[in-house]
């Protein structure tokens, strides 16, 4: 019990963000038109223990029903939702370093102040650390695997799926064999209108967009970064 | 203090800064073109998906007859701009429809580290726009004490500033608690000087039946062992009354002119004075009374003076540094060279400020009996005047007078004086470093041959190890010091220099001590904290 209430305390403010974008809540404020993203947001992926490499960090590029399509270094991966075991997207520059640094500086600075450095150390330890965690963790959106991972395509730099076009001339597609199968996007998980509207207009069951079919890849090479995508499919 | 103050303004400017705008999260919706009239009207910007990945990122949007109208950005899929300026766009075109609100993150973790580091650097920029306050210790010796833990006994040669000043400092390690025959001094470098210790001896004088406490007589520094005498002494009464029209407690600052629970005990409860804000040589004195001896106490009296400078003449000293300047390497060095009436003149400034003047009410008038003088603002010295054979009758009153915010007195004491004691000297016997206890045989080698010197940089710190006589816990304990120190240039006091006003501190001092008196009287309210905490190596410890 105390422990619990020893991380509750800790963790205020370490909650981390909404996967639904239009719950993103804070003060408005004004941004330049070329402020405004259109790439796709930072994005971690954790893996099965069978493959290779442990963990991927990239732009999202697009998420569909059976792949999550990221670009990292200029190369274009697509990787099968069955092998991912965590996602985790960045939903706006977290400053976790910078408070990282900070604290363990200032709790190093404290030898300045001589005797109160008694006080001041602890002081620094203890507002440095939940600061820092906070600061990591709040950014972070948390993808649930399975039916939600749908909605991270809100996230990605094609939430309307991939454009076949787009995968045509970029044809270094590392670790799937890529199969045809309906690009979902947000065109169909989450462009829900409100009930009101959605009371007047029939459900969309089929995505605006034409799905990427058999898109061209190429073996994964020996020297590639050790994404292998799941043997049965 | 006042840039210590600017630097945590523009630390939590920089701050306020970061947490305030530095990030920002955007909001969206999405929907099919044929639910484009669910989106929100009023968001300030809207993105068009088409089908092959570009996007339209429009300003001041409107739909209207099928068609989205704005101004904005055409971007391809691989996200150059391909166009700019007003669009209509063909909603049969557009493949999904995403409105972006910025939202403002606010970064409450770097607030709070800013609120920290305000007052964190507040400390440190006021040690650094200050450092004529820092810690200045010569070397500091700690032992255990009755209380438990290590406690700061002494300090040694506090005034011995050069190789020519070099001399013995006997200091009484009062609170020592011996726990056995073996015991140990923890001697520390915690400032920015070199010491150079040449003798270091332990004094064991064995407390006589009958008296509690055994105190010495002689001069505190300077004077040489055939000097001093060890009488056993019992009975400390403390004062029935004790005014001091500028008193005040030490500890909580407080105005405090019934002074008499202040230097009852040797408690660490002080009484101290401010000093004078247009002449820092200004006196004061503080009348003390105790009670009348009883008729069968046929010993001599004596007055106990349990009492450290403060910090006034630390400062004097780093202000004479400051005028000495990138010079001050040859002053010392011509003065070590120098005939003794140079030397003196020196030393001169502490001895006219510095002694506290002992006088006796002998029931016409005030009778001078005595003084008490040493230098160190670290450790509680305890100094003994003796009164006359014969006290004049009813109470004893005494009267001290000393420069106003020079002294801190722990304890004031009337002591009945018993046998002279003989005293036995240790040599130290074995020497162990505090970091990792190795045996440090060289170490030990130098401080048994007064030929040599054994050298110690800032943070440097042994341990010493003394064989006590048998009876360890009737063992009073006197720690007798040899050498001298030399204080290290701060960068910080080089703009000062100056020979004239050198020149002035040393000759003129009455002159100088009320133009450097504003500049002490800015440094006074703060200056006991931030010398506390630059000490080195001690860290946490008082």
């Amino acid at each position: 019990m105390s422990r619990a209430l020893l991380a509750a305390v800790i963790c205020v403010g370490c909650a981390g963000q909404p996967l639904d974008r239009a719950q993103l809540e804070g003060r408005a404020v004004r941004r330049a038109l070329d402020d405004v993203p259109v790439r796709g947001f930072r994005t971690f992926l954790k893996f099965r223990r069978e493959v290779d490499t442990r963990k991927i960090e990239g732009e999202l590029i697009a998420v569909d029903a059976t792949h999550i399509w990221m670009l990292q270094h200029e190369r274009l991966y697509a990787i099968s939702r069955r092998l991912v075991t965590r996602m985790t997207i960045k939903a706006f520059a977290g400053l976790g370093v910078l408070a990282t640094v900070w604290d363990v500086v200032g709790t190093l600075s404290a030898i300045s102040h001589g005797y109160w450095a008694v006080i001041s150390g602890p002081v620094w330890l203890f507002a440095g650390i939940p600061s820092a965690y906070s600061e990591a963790i709040r950014p972070e959106v948390g993808v649930a695997l399975g039916k939600k991972l749908d909605r991270a395509c809100q996230f990605a730099r094609f939430p309307m799926g991939l454009p076949r076009a787009w995968l045509e001339r970029n044809p270094t597609v590392i670790g799937a064999r890529v199969q045809a199968h309906a690009m979902t996007g947000c065109g169909a998980s989450v462009t829900q209108p409100p009930p009101s509207a959605r009371r007047r207009t029939p459900p969309a069951t089929r995505p605006t967009s034409q799905p990427a079919s058999a898109p061209a890849t190429r073996p994964t090479a020996p020297d590639e970064p050790g994404i292998r995508d799941d043997p049965k499919m | 203090m006042r840039r210590g103050c600017a630097l945590s303004v523009v630390a939590l400017s920089i701050v306020a800064g970061a947490g305030g705008g530095c990030s920002t999260k955007w909001q969206a919706r999405f929907a099919a073109p044929r639910h484009a009239a669910a989106l929100e009207a009023h968001a300030p910007f809207i993105k068009a998906h088409l089908a092959d990945g570009s996007v339209y990122v429009l300003q001041r949007w409107r739909i209207a007859s099928g068609h989205l109208f704005g101004e904005g950005i055409l971007y391809d899929a691989d996200r150059r701009v391909r166009r700019e300026g007003s669009h209509d766009v063909a909603l049969a075109r557009v493949v999904l429809l995403e409105t972006n609100r910025p939202k403002e993150v606010s970064h409450v973790g770097l607030v709070v580290l800013g609120v920290v580091s305000g007052a964190s650097l507040a400390v440190t920029a006021a040690c650094i726009a200050s450092p004529k306050s820092c810690f200045g210790s010569c070397p500091t010796f700690y032992a255990a004490s009755a209380g438990g833990g290590e406690r700061l006994m002494a300090e040694g040669f506090s005034a011995s500033i050069t190789r020519r000043l070099e001399e013995r400092d006997v200091d009484a390690l009062v609170g020592a608690r011996p726990r056995g025959r073996a015991f140990s001094l923890l001697m520390t470098n915690e400032a920015l000087e070199t010491h150079a210790l040449r003798r270091l001896q332990l004094i064991a004088v064995e407390r006589a039946p009958g008296y509690e406490r055994v105190l010495r007589i002689g001069r505190g520094s300077g004077g040489s062992a055939r000097d001093e005498r060890y009488l056993a002494a019992r009975q400390l009464a403390a004062p029935t009354r004790c005014f001091a029209a500028r008193g005040r407690s030490a500890r909580t600052r407080a105005p405090r002119r019934d002074c008499r629970e202040l230097v009852r005990a040797f408690d660490r409860e002080e009484l101290v004075s401010l000093a004078d804000a247009r002449d820092l040589a200004r006196r004061e004195h503080i009348d003390v009374t105790f009670a009348a001896p009883q008729a069968g106490d046929a010993g001599r009296r004596a007055l106990v003076i349990v009492a450290r400078n403060s910090l006034l003449n630390t400062f004097l000293f780093y202000q004479a540094m400051a005028y000495m300047g990138r010079r001050a390497g040859e002053w010392l060095t011509k003065l070590d060279r120098a005939p003794r009436a140079a030397v003196d003149l020196v030393s001169q400034l502490g001895r006219d400020i510095g002694p506290i003047v002992v006088s006796l009410h002998d029931g016409k008038g005030w009778r001078r009996v005595g003084s008490a003088f040493e230098t160190g603002p670290l450790a509680p010295q305890t100094h003994v005047v003796a009164l006359p054979t014969r006290l004049p009758p009813g109470p004893v009153r005494v009267r001290l007078e000393l420069t106003r915010g020079y002294w801190k007195i722990d304890q004031l004491a009337l002591a009945e004086l018993g046998p002279t004691l003989v005293p036995r000297t240790l040599e130290v016997a074995r020497v162990t470093r505090r970091r990792g206890g190795r045996v440090d045989a060289a170490a030990l080698a130098r401080l048994r041959d007064p030929r040599r010197y054994l050298v110690t940089y800032p943070r440097d710190a042994y341990r010493l190890h003394f064989e006590l006589p048998a009876r360890p816990e009737q063992q009073a304990l006197f720690l007798a010091s040899t050498g001298y120190y030399v204080e290290w240039m701060r960068e910080r006091w080089l703009p000062e220099q100056s020979e004239a006003k050198l020149t002035e501190l040393l000759l003129h001092s009455g002159k100088a001590l009320k133009k450097l008196a504003p500049r002490y009287k800015q440094l006074e309210p703060h200056i006991e904290r931030i010398f506390w905490q630059s000490r080195l190596g001690r860290e946490g410890t008082r």
